[in-house]
């Protein structure tokens, strides 16, 4: 490969890697199941140097709570076990929403998220680089 | 606007990323050079 084309990838990686960050700070959320008898605490993910998570439970009648870092962490919400009035209970659903900093981990690897895409780009690229730089050290 | 801290932090693992595989390298190219010399 010529010297022209590694000083292009890397120059593009860099590029790549500022689209990458700035994208997952940008806002966003996913849906999380939860199964009936599971209980979530408001200071699960909202505690600590993490801030700009929001937690949003989902209630099978519709309803829901919404917690944020300034919430009471005391504060927990159970998915009930037994059938609801509604029909057969198959569980809640927990959103998590972010305005800053990484997903939470609960988002997991999303290929239609472009910020998750880039990332993983992102780390590819690493290990090309990585593979020129033993290309190079094991040339000297 | 990405704050100059992630870019900072991004770039030094590239960096990283590259001098590790270069100094990983490094031996293949001793051996070489050993093998050649004999």
């Amino acid at each position: 490969m010529s010297r022209g084309f590694w000083l292009a990838l890397n120059v593009g990686l860099l590029v790549l890697a500022c689209v990458a960050v700035g994208s997952a700070r940008a806002q966003g959320s996913v849906l999380v199941s939860m199964s009936p008898g599971e209980t979530v605490f408001a200071n699960t993910y909202a505690d600590g140097p993490v801030s700009g998570y929001t937690l949003t439970i989902i209630q099978p009648d519709g309803g829901g709570v919404t917690w944020d870092s300034g919430s009471d962490p005391r504060d927990q919400f159970f998915c009930p076990e037994s059938p609801t009035f509604l029909g057969p209970h198959t569980g809640c659903e927990v959103q998590f929403s972010w305005d800053a900093g990484p997903p939470p981990p609960e988002a997991g690897f999303d290929p239609s998220n472009t910020a998750h895409m880039l990332q993983a780009l992102f780390a590819i690229g690493l290990v090309l680089l990585g593979m020129h730089g033993w290309s190079k050290g094991s040339q000297t | 606007m990405m704050p100059v801290a992630d870019f900072v932090f991004l770039a030094s693992l590239a960096v990283l990323a590259w001098v590790s595989g270069y100094i990983a390298g490094l031996p293949f190219a001793w051996v070489r050079r050993i093998q050649s010399a004999a």
